[in-house]
């Protein structure tokens, strides 16, 4: 009797564990309309010219009982370039820079990611950024600005980014001078848990 | 940015002379490619030409082979191309009394080039993956191979003429309207390529007029040629070059010999001049409306 009660906790110990380990690891997927990818680059040296890119997709994983764990993987079509003209945007999409017809998609898939700041829900994420067909690890610094209920009965999570590639690592050398090579981006995700 | 365009122009029109009177001077080259003509010299100049402004006005440097970006296939395209406008000299002096050898000589070698160059560029686009094993893409590169024939047939038609002072002006303003086409369809880049062939075109109109013994455009056809090719399937396939636009581009250089046809071909050169060059703007400003019409609406996720 002693030994089947002692039997059961532990059975019971251990499903509670898996299952708390279950749910502290969440899939997110990436909700578009409420997620932004604005990017700005410098322009003649004298201004700089902002823009979107306006259909992402993609999903993340966050396990807070183990951040090494997590995961992110976001897909971006580069057609989707906007920045309010269509004749710069059809110059963006053209041979000249992203070659959307050869290089249709920019991905990032996460290799490795480390919960930095606790408090403050701050992490590193390391990944392989795809874009203009270069691949090149990038470490980005995210701040995961929080999760809840939503108003239609599903939960959400979202983060903020902002980071700096060079467009000449991506072989995007075109018009170097008149445009600058640094380009900001700042990524801000919302996901709905699956 | 002004002294890229500058550079664009310039630079290939510089070293297209340059190479070519340094050949013409030095006597580098063997009699089989014809050094008192110019005509081996015409396909190293304008190659050399064509290299300099890849390589330098692009600011992307050396592209690595196999380029990743398969719009720099122009490069190797142009290189290939100057060895055949060699080989076509070399053939075309030894067996100039010939035809049944020349002809051969010189179609086989052009229709195997522009079907891999073809090839290699639409290989490029990420729709066609899907269609690898179907017979669209085949078909699709038979008729671009069809229609750098009929390129090349009006290049030769031009390059043949007795005085090339005509063929050299009216190629420059063809090619220079070409690259403003392109620029419209949204690559400055490609039209930057086309430019030098342009302006390199220009060099040679120089070069003839300085000395009228000279038929450098007849060795420059194949590189004119393929870097045309190159650069219009780029266009249509990377931009929103229409292909009825690239179909009237092609045209321009048999419009340019309406100027020579017939009655006019003893008629003074400005009347010559004048016709020819309303041809081509005619067919110029076709070729741009359509690409103006074709410029798709700001991108829209609704």
């Amino acid at each position: 009797m002693r030994n089947t009660t002692i039997a059961v906790c532990f059975l019971g110990l251990l499903l509670g564990t898996t299952r708390q380990a279950q749910a502290q690891a969440e899939t997110y997927k990436v909700d578009p309309v409420h997620t932004m990818v604005l990017f700005r680059i410098k322009h003649l040296g004298v201004s700089y010219t902002h823009g979107r890119l306006n259909d992402i997709s993609g999903r993340f994983t966050i396990d807070t009982a183990n951040p090494a764990a997590s995961k992110v993987e976001l897909e971006i079509k580069a057609a989707s370039i906007d920045t309010n003209d269509a004749k710069r945007d059809q110059h963006l999409k053209g041979p000249d820079f992203f070659n959307v017809k050869q290089f249709p998609r920019i991905t990032f898939k996460s290799t490795s990611m480390t919960r930095t700041d606790d408090a403050k829900d701050l992490w590193e994420v390391k990944g392989d950024l795809s874009l203009h067909g270069v691949t090149k690890e990038i470490t980005v610094k995210v701040e995961r600005v929080g999760a809840g209920k939503d108003p239609w009965g599903g939960y959400r999570s979202g983060a903020e980014m902002v980071f700096t590639i060079k467009r000449s690592d991506y072989k995007m050398n075109y018009m170097e001078g008149a445009i600058g090579d640094e380009v900001r981006l700042t990524v801000a995700v919302e996901g709905i848990r699956q | 940015m002004f002294e890229k365009l500058l550079l664009t122009a310039l630079l290939p029109a510089g070293i297209a002379a340059g190479v070519i009177l340094i050949l013409l001077r030095s006597r580098l080259l063997p009699e089989s490619l014809a050094p008192e003509h110019g005509l081996g010299a015409g396909a190293l100049g304008i190659g050399a030409a064509y290299t300099a402004c890849h390589l330098l006005a692009l600011d992307e440097g050396w592209p690595g082979f196999p380029p990743a970006d398969v719009t720099h296939w122009a490069l190797f395209g142009a290189w290939l191309a100057t060895a055949l406008g060699l080989a076509e000299v070399a053939v075309y002096t030894r067996f100039e009394e010939r035809p049944a050898i020349v002809q051969p000589a010189r179609w086989i070698p052009r229709i195997a080039l522009s079907a891999g160059l073809v090839f290699l560029i639409l290989s490029g686009l990420a729709a066609l993956e899907e269609t690898w094993g179907s017979p669209s893409l085949p078909m699709l590169v038979t008729g671009l191979c069809a229609a750098s024939v009929l390129l090349f047939l009006q290049l030769d038609g031009l390059a043949s003429q007795r005085s090339q002072l005509y063929g050299t002006l009216m190629l420059s303003a063809a090619l220079g309207g070409t690259a403003g086409v392109v620029m419209l369809a949204g690559s400055a880049k490609l039209s930057q390529l086309t430019g030098s062939l342009a302006a390199s075109m220009g060099a040679l109109f120089g070069l003839v007029f300085w000395s009228s013994a000279l038929t450098p455009l007849r060795g420059a056809v194949p590189v004119i040629g393929f870097v045309l090719v190159a650069v219009l399937v780029c266009a249509c396939s990377f931009t929103d070059l229409p292909p009825a636009a690239a179909f009237l581009l092609i045209l321009t250089p048999g419009a340019a010999r309406l100027g020579r046809a017939g009655p006019l071909a003893r008629a003074p050169l400005w009347v010559s001049v004048l016709i020819g060059l309303l041809g081509i703007v005619g067919l110029l400003g076709g070729a741009a409306a359509l690409t103006h019409a074709a410029a798709p609406e700001p991108y829209s996720p609704h």
